[in-house]
């Protein structure tokens, strides 16, 4: 299930009103926006829903303002899917779901609505807490089996904050590792040892380690070339320390191949150890094959040129798999530069609005680019993306 | 003394401008310098690779940047224009092939766009700044300037081209031959010698080039040549 269409209000009728407008989707997506143009408020209206949908976050706990998403999925297909929700106050005031032409749920404020019965083959009467929602309360495999494909949507969405720890200021505690992947909350992205230990157990095995050797590969590619990754005991802490200790805490480290000693997590550069946690919870969101949308806000914050380029073309190679459908923003003019105009929407800032330009709602805007020969960066830096070459004239000089 | 600065995306277009301000300014009076810009779009590096004395004879001095790729030449214009404007430059030329990043077709989109991005630049005290396309690469001008063949060698004559690959220099509009280094290549190819863009032949196809013809003669018949040139006369003169 692919997203294609997000429409989105909160606020709305009122002065902290803001809509996002244009909102196309493709594969690849990178989101390009000056400073509290919205970039993040974009990603963080999707998260938000598909924490909602997955049951990681209660309606009851959220900022309770007003909110209107509309979803579109696999618009190219038959089957559209459209999702509708309204909420105020921390209850729904409105959920829809369509397929095609038919509608799956309509329901009102006071929870009540009709839903599908796939195996009566009727609209069927139900009833719902006002501030849960009927797409992840009424899942059913036997008569509700439309609500599975936007529950698995949701719970494997991703959202990755590129300009934050990712995981560095934490250890893991050994004896109270979760026994089993449900007590991992994959959607917290500080829990990358957790996740790695898990990948390693899941995925290598004593002859083959595919995980591992993944996240090696993926590391040179983006110019950290390690010869090997494990967890171990922090050096700072003594054995005397922690045996003391009822518990073992356990620290990331990789050994670069340029290097003679190891580094530990807590030495490596903050631009190293968000390149390597990213790479870490992509290849194991790949590798255990549930792979959805991944949102990584402010991509390549913190790495130099070359760097951000690869991390750029590596989650590119990713997307281009079809795989996993990837939604990045940025204002960094070397992650601009890197990534081909056909994937970007330029966000507009108006009041209450975020308007974005794309080659979808603005296709000879962004063809006519070409003739410029300036980099990528000037599209949105000359507001080149607004109107394009205009009514000007040829001014000879 | 006046100042002339001009970017062009390589070595052959490097070389053959040179050559070609000597001609037309008399080498006694120029004096020309060239910078090689290389590297990343955001990082460029800058490299003096020719550096001659300014004399009491020198009456024009022009600044020859190659830019080392055609779609960092005006980029680097318009990094660098401001700067040049400040030390009393007082025009800027850009010259890039059209080939092979787009077809004859898009030669009107593509000069629109690139004096679009001239024109949007802010310089305190303005200079003209001009891009010329050599349509498609500047081999087409080599190709117009049909005479320099026989000297290659004396079998290579229009008829010779025209039987052998179908198309006549000394006739045809060479600018709507697709890709004219490919030509080169054929025609040299057809006395058992090799085109290549590297400096030393680059350096002896340009000491053969009749000027005189060039700028006399295919001035009138070869555009994107004649817009060129024009430029030249207007600051020398």
């Amino acid at each position: 299930m692919k997203l294609d269409l997000i429409s989105y209000c909160e606020n709305e009728n009122l002065s902290s009103a803001w809509r996002l407008e244009g909102c196309q989707l493709g594969d690849i997506n990178l989101i390009v926006g000056k400073n509290a143009s919205g970039k993040t408020r974009i990603l963080r209206s999707i998260n938000l829903l598909a924490d909602l949908l997955s049951g990681n976050r209660n309606l009851r706990r959220t900022d309770r303002k007003y909110k209107n998403w509309e979803l579109t999925f696999d618009s190219n297909t038959e089957n559209k899917k459209i999702y509708k929700l309204i909420t105020d106050n921390g209850v729904v005031l409105k959920e829809q779901y369509d397929i095609g032409e038919k509608n799956y749920l309509i329901r009102d404020t006071s929870g009540k609505g009709k839903i599908w019965a796939e195996k009566l083959q009727v609209q069927i009467d139900f009833q719902v807490p006002d501030d849960e929602l009927t797409a992840l309360k009424k899942i059913d495999a036997i008569q509700h089996p439309f609500f599975e494909e936007i529950y698995n949507w949701a719970s494997s969405l991703r959202y990755y904050q590129f300009g934050t720890y990712l995981g560095k200021t934490r250890f893991r505690i050994s004896d109270f590792m979760p026994k089993n992947r449900k007590k991992i909350d994959f959607k917290d992205t500080d829990q990358v040892i957790d996740i790695f230990k898990l990948g390693k157990e899941e995925l290598d095995t004593p002859f083959n380690t595919p995980f591992t050797e993944a996240v090696k590969s993926d590391m040179s590619k983006t110019g950290y070339s390690i010869d090997d990754i494990g967890t171990k005991i922090p050096s700072f802490l003594s054995n005397d320390e922690v045996d003391e200790k009822s518990f073992k805490p356990e620290f990331i480290f990789v050994q670069e191949n340029d290097l003679d000693v190891i580094t530990e997590q807590n030495l490596m550069s903050q631009g190293m150890f968000r390149t390597l946690s990213l790479i870490i919870q992509i290849n194991y969101l790949l590798l255990s094959s549930q792979p959805s949308c991944i949102l990584i806000d402010d991509i390549g914050e913190g790495l130099d040129f070359e760097r951000s380029q690869a991390m750029i073309n590596l989650l590119i190679d990713k997307a281009k798999t079809g795989l996993i459908q990837l939604i990045m923003t940025t204002n960094d003019r070397f992650i601009m530069n890197g990534v081909p105009l056909e994937y970007w929407s330029v966000i507009q800032r108006k009041p209450g609005l975020a308007k974005l330009h794309n080659i979808n709602n603005s296709p000879k805007i962004f063809d006519d680019f070409k003739f410029t020969g300036l980099n990528n960066f000037d599209f949105f830096a000359t507001d080149f993306y607004l109107e394009g070459f205009g009514q000007e004239e040829i001014i000879e000089q | 003394m006046k100042k002339l600065a001009i970017f062009v995306e390589g070595q052959t277009e490097q070389i053959f401008v040179e050559k070609l301000l000597k001609e037309i300014a008399g080498k006694n009076n120029i004096v020309i310098d060239i910078l090689l810009l290389s590297g990343k779009r955001h990082q460029r590096n800058i490299h003096l690779i020719e550096k001659n004395n300014i004399t009491t004879q020198t009456k024009f001095y022009v600044l020859i940047y190659n830019s080392s790729n055609d779609e960092q030449v005006v980029s680097d214009m318009r990094d660098q224009c401001i700067s040049l404007a400040a030390n009393g430059y007082e025009r800027i030329i850009g010259l890039r092939d059209v080939h092979p990043k787009f077809i004859y077709a898009d030669k009107p989109k593509l000069e629109r766009g690139l004096r679009h991005s001239l024109s949007q630049v802010l310089i305190p005290n303005p200079i003209p700044m001009n891009i010329i396309l050599a349509v498609m690469e500047i081999e087409s001008w080599f190709l117009s300037e049909w005479n320099h063949f026989k000297k290659v060698d004396t079998r290579l004559t229009p008829t010779k081209i025209q039987t052998e690959l179908g198309f006549n220099p000394e006739t045809d509009d060479m600018e709507t031959r697709p890709v004219p280094s490919e030509d080169m290549t054929q025609i040299y190819r057809l006395v058992g010698k090799s085109y290549s863009k590297n400096k030393s032949q680059v350096n002896s196809i340009v000491s053969i080039l009749d000027y005189e013809f060039l700028y006399l003669e295919l001035i009138n018949t070869v555009p994107s040549l004649g817009e060129f040139i024009n430029y030249i006369h207007l600051f020398i003169n």
